[in-house]
């Protein structure tokens, strides 16, 4: 242990300090003051009173869950106007991805001016970090990740690997599980 | 002692040879100054207006491609002014240039995209206009497409055609804004070294239709080789596609490029090296298998053993070999240990198949379509030995006189067709060894897979005499092995 | 077996031979042949290829460059606008609709009976007739729409 450079001064502890029992009742007295506070806030809301909520927890999922603004949740890939998506494969969304979950093949687009579109767009759920780099990358704006869909559960691996379609399909309904 | 010219560049004294540019003698000793329209074996047209560098006492930018340097001059190309000068060189190469990036397959080894990322690009465009639409997707032949609107007009591919390939098919037709690469009307780019001209483009106008869309450049691995096609062992650089299996629909080889080698190739390859290869993961071997009596699949040891006594059952003068010039020097040396010093073969089938010897001309290809004969004959195969003729070979196990075949990459069932089952069907022992299953991989008692150029390293001697190494570039399939480990395996036992 | 005349190859002949280096003559040549034919087609310019041992690209690219050589026959009278600045400050472009109108047929055609292609043109250097009318390499003065009606009617 090496030798500190200044010294700690430390104060002189009472004969209450030390034993303890006085600061383990006064932990039980603030954890009691808030036990019976928030009872106090639940009884009067559930009487009517507007006062502050007694607990922040949400019921989900009969409550929607509340995302920021800027939360990352499934991706999206918006379509041109004449209804082909955007996405040129260009693979510079599949080539930042940190934890290469994009796969993309190519094909010829036949409008001759934008000469190359996505034959096959998958993205495997399960493997994406939703770092949202695939959306800074792409130089077309064709993939958001802005939907706030949250609810991206499978009950097999292959499931949670989405393809153009489904990637394609706009926001739910509600908030309830689809 | 040639003559020398000492001048400076950005700070560094650099010594020019006698009539060489001071772009050719900056690119000679590595150093940077940008280019598109100079190529070292294209002449230098000074039409890309991009080597501007600023030199002592001259009034103005002058162009290093057509710059001829004294003794003692001093000149910047790194400075300030002349990054500007760079700079709006660029600007109006870029500004018809189509925003083609996601979609152009020249991406990740763009000219235009390099110096406008290494510091010589206007960050901010100024361009407030419409662009220029001119002709798209426009197939020129059956290996080359062109996209007019990304052509900055450096003309490297005019030239090509008419100072290598000496075909005149293409010119730039048309003046000032509406000027736009094209074909002569009535004719087609075919000509045997067309694909050289998507090399020497430096932008994404003239493009691989093999390639088109097929990976990115940046997922490729780039390895050093010598092509396969024919005697002069062009040297290639082949570009494979492993990092993301799904590219490239899943084949390994993505392309393949030329690399430099003055005494060989130059700068160029052929057409049929370039293309011949794209299929190359096709109908492979990986399974060492006995198939006749039971088909089973073997151990290398297990089936080295067995090949081996099979080998001894009867006597050697029954026994033929057929190998070719895709063998490589160090597959000749076991080659020749194994079935002459070990076996005391007698008979060497190594005479190409029809479809190995074909058009030769004065620039690269050659009529001898193996790689390696040169390489057979230092062993004596071609000089001590002499070939049989699949004629000879064929009459040979007709009347009896052979009993066993050991066939090392080759398909006889190909040459000899319907009259090769039954032939086949008459020996005792028929071992095939090679990359792929062909038409005579069935009918074998012993299949050996072996690999195949890209899956091994070696050496080739071209018809020159020149001995040149390929590396290896991919993984072997499944069991497959080195001609040259199988034969050392085989030898071993024997 | 070429389609021009022994007059005419003896002619195109003479410019082969006329300056120092054979090449110098492929130009003069070539516009022999726009004077002849009205456009410079396909066979001509590898006869004149073949003429000249200068490869058929380069043909093309000089047919292309320059605006008096043309590619498909232009008509007996080739009438130009100049689109020139003057010309335009001095309203060229309705001068041009009007001639289209006029003739029927869009800048850069030919009438269908071959009488009549319209272009516009480069300065001509008429500024003082802007804007400059021009027929068969004459100037016809200033473009007004009575002028080129008077014009349309007047040519046989």
């Amino acid at each position: 242990m090496a030798m500190l450079p200044f010294s700690v001064i430390r104060p002189r502890q009472g004969f209450v300090e030390r034993t303890y029992l006085w600061e383990a009742l006064h932990g039980l007295i603030v954890t009691f003051r808030h036990l019976f506070l928030n009872l106090g806030r639940h009884l009067l809301r559930l009487l009517g009173a507007r006062v502050a909520p007694g607990a922040v927890t949400i019921q989900y999922p009969e409550q929607p869950a509340v995302l920021g603004r800027r939360a990352r949740a499934r991706h999206f890939l918006l379509r041109r106007a004449d209804g082909f998506p955007r996405c040129t494969s260009c693979l510079l969304c599949e080539t930042i991805c940190p934890a290469k979950c994009i796969h993309i093949t190519a094909e010829e687009s036949p409008d001759v001016m934008v000469e190359k579109r996505a034959k096959s767009f998958d993205i495997d759920l399960g493997l994406c970090v939703f770092c949202g780099h695939c959306v800074e990358a792409c130089p077309c704006d064709a993939i958001h990740m802005d939907v706030d869909q949250v609810e991206l559960s499978s009950y097999t691996r292959s499931g949670m690997i989405w393809s153009l379609p489904a990637l394609m399909r706009g926001k739910p309904q509600g908030g309830a599980p689809s | 002692m040639a003559k020398t010219i000492k001048f400076t560049l950005d700070g560094r004294v650099i010594e020019a040879r006698e009539g060489e540019t001071v772009l050719q003698a900056a690119t000679r000793l590595g150093l940077l100054i940008p280019h598109y329209c100079w190529h070292p074996a294209l002449g230098n047209p000074g039409n890309c207006r991009m080597c501007n560098v600023e030199v002592e006492g001259a009034p103005k930018a002058l162009v290093s491609c057509r710059l001829y340097p004294k003794e003692g001059m001093v000149a910047r190309s790194a400075a300030p002014a002349p990054r500007r000068w760079q700079s709006a060189a660029l600007e109006f190469h870029l500004v018809d240039h189509p925003l083609d990036c996601p979609v152009c397959d020249q991406s990740g080894e763009c000219g235009l995209q390099d110096y406008y990322m290494n510091s010589i690009g206007r960050y901010r465009s100024s361009m407030r206009d419409n662009k220029w639409h001119m002709g798209k997707r426009m197939v020129l032949g059956p290996h080359i497409m062109l996209d007019q609107e990304r052509c900055i007009m450096c003309t490297r591919c005019t030239r090509f055609v008419d100072l290598i390939s000496k075909s005149h098919e293409l010119g730039i037709f048309g003046r000032g804004h509406s000027q736009v690469i094209d074909l002569v009307p009535g004719r087609v780019l075919d000509n045997p070294y067309s694909g050289c001209v998507a090399d020497v483009c430096p932008v994404g106008a003239l493009t691989d239709r093999d390639f088109r869309f097929q990976v990115r450049v940046w997922y490729l691995d780039w390895t050093d080789s010598i092509c396969p096609g024919c005697s002069r062992g062009c040297n290639i650089s082949a570009h494979t596609s492993t990092r993301r299996p799904w590219q490239n629909k899943g084949l390994r080889l993505a392309r393949v490029k030329p690399r430099y080698k003055p005494e060989v190739n130059g700068h160029w390859i052929c057409d049929e090296g370039r293309y011949g290869f794209l299929n190359y993961d096709s109908d492979r071997l990986g399974k060492v298998m006995r198939l006749k009596p039971s088909a089973e699949e073997l151990s290398w040891e297990a089936a080295a053993a067995e090949v081996s006594s099979a080998l001894r059952r009867k006597p050697a003068e029954g026994l033929a070999v057929m190998a070719s010039g895709r063998l490589s020097n160090e597959d000749w040396q076991a080659f020749q240990k194994l079935f002459l010093e070990k076996l005391n073969v007698r008979r060497f089938l190594f005479a190409p198949e029809p479809d190995q010897v074909g058009a030769e001309d004065e620039l690269l290809r050659r009529r001898d379509k193996a790689p390696n004969l040169e390489g057979g004959k230092a062993v004596g195969f071609g000089t001590r030995i002499a070939s049989m003729s699949w004629d000879s070979l064929a009459a040979d196990i007709e009347a009896g006189k052979v009993w066993g075949l050991y066939a090392v990459d080759r398909d006889p069932v190909k040459v000899w067709d319907q009259r090769g089952h039954e032939l086949l069907e008459r020996l005792d022992l028929l071992v095939y060894q090679g990359p792929r299953k062909g038409l005579t991989g069935e009918l074998a008692h012993y299949r050996l897979p072996a690999t195949d150029w890209l899956e091994e390293k070696g050496h080739f001697t071209n018809f020159q005499g020149l001995v040149q190494p390929y590396r290896q570039a991919l993984k072997p399939l499944g069991a497959a092995k080195p001609d040259w480990a199988i034969f050392e395996g085989l030898a071993a036992r024997l | 077996m070429s389609h021009f005349s022994a007059e005419q190859e003896q002619t195109l002949m003479g410019w082969a031979r006329r300056y120092p280096y054979r090449i110098m003559g492929l130009l003069e040549a070539l516009r022999q042949v726009q004077e002849w034919r009205r456009c410079v087609g396909d066979q001509d310019e590898e006869y004149l290829a073949k003429l000249f041992d200068y490869p058929r690209n380069h043909v093309h690219e000089l047919v292309t460059f320059f605006p008096g050589l043309t590619l498909r026959p232009t008509g007996r009278y080739r009438v130009g606008i100049c689109r020139g600045l003057s010309c335009a400050l001095a309203g060229s472009a309705a001068m041009c609709r009007c001639m289209e109108k006029s003739l029927g047929i869009k800048a850069g055609e030919t009438t269908p009976d071959g009488k009549f292609s319209f272009e516009t043109m480069e300065c001509i250097g008429a500024c003082d007739h802007a804007p400059a009318l021009i027929v068969n390499d004459k100037l016809q003065g200033a473009a007004s729409e009575q002028s080129i009606s008077e014009l349309l009617e007047r040519l046989p």
